[in-house]
């Protein structure tokens, strides 16, 4: 059963993108997170934590479709100071017998009241049992343009430079992906976040969410992606400077992810 | 000298007068042609522009405005409407028409569209309108249409087996009475191409006679009507607006019972209805018995029994003459309404009863179709308004049979935003005759599915609409031998940066499965999709010129077989007053379609503002022209010449409506008599 799932995650290229975990709220308004500002989108756009106030850490769990045993676990945390900030990141995903973990270093630093440019550097484990372990480093670039008080463009590169894992051995890619994305909040309480996006060797993909504030403390998000079709939708509670938000994403034949996750803002 | 001043002074004049006689018909033409996009391709739209019309002449006071009447105006959405209403309580009474601004949800575009059909009077009460004399107030209108296709159709040649009857002529006879919302009266004669011209006494004959407000009823109708209630799912005759980019049309807005005025011969009732009141209740009791047409046989104990009914209205051929009025539908019920401020509950209840039983056809995907003598139907329907959110939903249950619902919401998110959500579960074996449920199949039955739309308005010149409905279909179809399931998107970017420019930008992309095509042991479901880009272009030379130009693009792709492509474009010009009283606009229009699955549909100008859908599909060139012409002022003439000409084909149309040669045009004349 354990190798079935190996063969099956390794067969898919969707999971392998899987292991960016862009945290619960991000997935709810449908993995937009390239022009919205959120200590988990510098796992998609290193310059997207431009206007974080505070020091941010975040942890996240989530469920993969398919099976019980496949998780991820995901912690987040990013400082701003001056007009630089600085963040880390650490993801792990899989089950006991298949184990892909990421941790990453980002430094982005503000050029401008309006504009910022931001990096991120990864180191990339992949553990099979019996098979062994390979690494690989990438580096993900990114910028994040403020264009009106109620619209934000970013714009990244995820392994900008198509790494791949140093190992003959195994063949596992890791993904370069195109990202641009805008984000459109006219109000403090609504937030609709648009992004275009290419991984290479697979088709456009397009998606579009939204984050309302429905009450003091609460909130509703809903996203959808175009290629392949997929369905997200998530609340969050904020409470102080606690902030707990859950995610799913439903796949018309693969079924439901859950996610959670909880952040504290200093 | 004196002449020559004279007559320029008098062209001016003329030419004043007819540019703002064209203008206030460009505003209801404009409107219509917007929510033409959303329909289906046989709803009548005359009705709709009647009731716009009317509304130019009588503009509704919003001052005393009702949530009923302003439902009418179909481009206004439920939330709007409450939030208009609410506005009166909270702030009181208009005093300009323009205030409307303050009212939440009222973009800059919703009120120019308003602002022909409403008006703020506060020294009006109804107190002056109640004793005039009923005759003074009557306005009639008499409508007399006929049309022909000038080359001739095969089922017209003396053929010996199946064959039209009658006579290529399609004539209409429409008679409207009106009286200050008081009293209403209807006649409507219909002849379709191929029937026979005087038939006992004409093919299609409707009409109804309307009393209004009068005491504890608030209507009374004696003849045809029709009923719309709820989200459409239990008791809703006729059609209704399907997903559009106007997100907010998946809610639909009832307007209970009403007189029938459409030409469309199948969805109505024949009897009596009406609506009584008492306080915040309202009853609506019915009854009708009409007869159908149906395809009938006899089953192994003699009797009679039918599978389907034939809602075409046709009666041609000897087989469809035949068919006529063969099968009788008795119809009584009741539906009751509660409205307390924000809220509003209804239940219905119903039973049909049928002269002969439907019996249920061989293929697998019409197990679970409707069989039986009779149906009683109950429905449960509610919507809600809390503060920026709207919700809605009906709940039905055909008695022996399925389960259906629906519900949904519209939220006003913000100024610039609104979205909508929309959740549906109807049983494969729920059944109703009158079912119009916002669904993806053509009968809201055997469907499970999630809607969700979103309307970004930041400003006056951008308008962002978006939605994306997944849906999954429980049993077989037809051409379906599996459960199956799909999605359907749709974009649409429109910008205008002034009045004389509009530019609009439409991506809609459908993915359903079907029965694979190939030759295989095991059949299995092929993917289709179907994927349509449009560009559009509106604008105005002097206010008086407008042009429109679109392009569109199909693509139908199935399976690992090859793309088909199409393509239409289209220029479209509207003339201003010319030569003294005559109006018009024109059609040029170039399509290639690589087949009929990448065919593509258009909405195409009619007379009287009424609208066609143009259905481009093969290769060739497409032209219409439209004139009007104003004889006096009680007397208007249009008349239409449309043409199809086809290029590499030898004849046009299949069956009994095929013409040889590569030319089909179409001729229409219309009289309207107002007194």
């Amino acid at each position: 059963m354990k190798v079935w799932y190996v063969l099956f995650i390794s067969l898919i290229p969707q999971f392998l993108f899987a292991q960016n975990n862009l945290g619960p709220r991000l997935t709810a308004i449908g993995k937009n997170a390239i022009a919205v500002s959120d200590v988990w989108s510098i796992q998609a756009n290193p310059a997207a934590g431009q206007d974080l106030k505070s020091a941010i850490i975040a942890i996240a769990y989530l469920r993969h479709f398919f099976s019980n045993e496949i998780s991820s676990q995901a912690f987040a945390a990013a400082i701003p100071f001056n007009n630089n900030l600085v963040a880390t990141s650490f993801q792990a995903y899989g089950f006991s017998e298949y184990k892909e973990s990421k941790i990453g270093f980002g430094y982005a630093k503000k050029l401008g009241p309006d504009f910022s440019l931001g990096l991120n550097a990864n180191y990339h484990q992949l553990k099979i049992a019996g098979y062994g372990h390979i690494t690989g480093l990438s580096l993900d670039i990114g910028t994040y343009y403020k264009l009106l008080k109620e619209v934000a463009l970013g714009a990244s590169v995820i392994n900008i430079a198509q790494q791949q894992y140093a190992s003959e051995a195994l063949k596992s890619d890791i993904p370069t992906v195109f990202s641009i994305g805008s984000s459109y909040q006219p109000t403090e309480e609504v937030l609709v976040a648009v992004t275009i996006s290419k991984i290479l060797k697979q088709p456009v993909d397009a998606s579009i969410g939204i984050d309302y504030k429905f009450a003091r403390g609460f909130s509703l998000r809903g996203g959808i992606s175009i290629c392949p079709f997929k369905q997200y939708g998530g609340f969050g509670l904020n409470y102080k400077q606690f902030l707990l938000d859950m995610a799913t994403v439903y796949d018309p034949n693969l079924g439901y992810s859950p996610q959670m996750g909880i952040s504290y803002a200093f | 000298m004196r002449f020559k001043i004279l007559t320029i002074l008098c062209l001016w004049i003329s030419a004043s007068i007819a540019y703002a006689q064209n203008h206030e018909e460009a505003d209801i033409r404009d409107l219509v042609e917007s929510v033409a996009e959303n329909l289906s391709e046989d709803y009548d739209l005359t009705e709709l522009t009647e009731v716009l019309d009317r509304f130019k002449k009588h503009p509704i006071n919003l001052n005393q405005t009702t949530k009923d009447e302003l439902k009418r105006l179909v481009f206004l959405s439920p939330l709007q409407i409450s939030n208009l209403l609410n506005h009166f309580k909270e702030n009181g009474k208009f005093l300009d028409v323009l205030e409307l601004q303050a009212v939440e949800g009222f973009t800059v575009e919703i009120i120019e569209q308003l602002l022909p059909f409403v008006t703020v009077d506060q020294n009006l009460t109804f107190a002056e309108l109640k004793d005039k004399n009923i005759y003074k107030n009557g306005e009639n209108n008499l409508f007399l249409r006929y049309a022909r296709t000038l080359q001739k159709l095969k089922g017209f040649e003396d053929l010996p087996g199946n064959k039209y009857l009658g006579t290529p002529d399609r004539f209409q006879l429409r008679y409207r009475y009106h009286n200050d919302d008081r009293l209403a009266a209807s006649l409507t004669l219909d002849k379709d191409a191929g029937e026979k011209f005087f038939n006992k006494p004409f093919d299609f004959y409707s009409g109804s006679i309307a009393l209004f407000k009068v005491g504890r009823i608030k209507k009374l109708i004696l003849g045809d009507y029709t009923m719309q209630f709820g989200q459409g799912l239990t008791l809703w005759s006729g059609f209704s607006f399907g997903k559009a980019p106007d997100v907010t049309s998946v809610a639909k807005k009832d307007l209970g019972l009403r007189p029938y005025t459409s030409s469309n011969e199948y969805a109505f009732f024949r009897g009596t209805a009406a609506t009584l009141f008492y306080k915040n209740i309202e009853i609506t009791p019915f009854v009708s018995l009409r007869k159908l047409d149906a395809s009938q046989s006899f089953d192994a104990d003699s009797n009679l029994v039918q599978s389907t009914i034939n809602q075409t209205g046709l009666h041609r051929t000897p087989t469809e003459i035949k068919n006529k009025n063969s099968l009788s539908q008795l119809v009584l019920g009741s539906v009751f309404q509660y409205n307390e401020g924000e809220f509003s509950i209804g239940g219905i209840a119903y039973h049909t009863n049928f002269s002969s039983s439907f019996i249920s056809q061989s293929s697998v995907y019409d197990h679970f179709s409707f069989t039986g003598q009779s149906l009683t139907n109950l429905g449960l329907f509610y919507n809600y308004t809390l503060q920026n959110i709207y919700l809605f939903g009906e709940g039905a249950k055909s008695i022996r049979n399925g389960f259906a619902f629906n519900s949904g919401a519209l939220l006003s998110l913000s100024r610039t935003i609104s979205c909508a959500i929309f959740y549906r579960n109807y049983n494969k074996d729920y059944h109703s005759f009158f079912n119009q449920a916002t669904s993806e199949n053509t009968e809201a039955i055997n469907e499970d599915g999630l809607y969700a739309g979103l309307n970004v308005v930041p400003n006056k010149v951008w308008h962002i609409s978006f939605y994306a409905d997944y849906f999954k279909f429980p049993w077989l179809k037809y051409r379906v031998d599996a459960p199956s399931k799909g999605y359907e998107i749709l974009g649409q970017i429109k910008y205008t940066p002034g009045k004389a420019f509009k530019a609009t930008l439409r991506y809609k992309s459908e993915i359903k499965q079907q029965n694979t095509d190939l030759e295989v042991p095991l059949n299995f479901l092929d993917q289709i999709r179907k994927e349509n880009y449009r560009l559009e272009f509106n604008w105005q030379i002097n206010k008086q010129w407008k042009f429109q130009n679109r392009l569109e693009v199909s693509q139908f792709k199935k399976g690992i077989q090859p793309r088909e492509f199409g393509y239409l474009a289209y220029q479209d010009i509207n003339f201003p007053q010319l030569f003294g009283k005559l109006t018009g606009n024109v059609r040029f229009a170039y399509f290639s379609t690589a087949g009929y699955n990448s065919r593509i549909y258009a909405y195409e100008d009619d007379v009287l503002y009424s609208f066609a859908f143009g259905v481009y599909s093969g290769k060739g060139f497409r032209s219409y022209l439209n004139l009007k012409y104003k004889l006096n002022d009680r007397l208007d003439a249009w008349v239409r010449y449309a043409m199809f000409r086809y290029r590499d084909v030898q004849t046009v149309g299949t069956y009994l409506d095929e013409i040889e040669g590569n030319k089909k045009t179409d001729l229409k004349f219309q009289l309207r008599y107002q007194f």
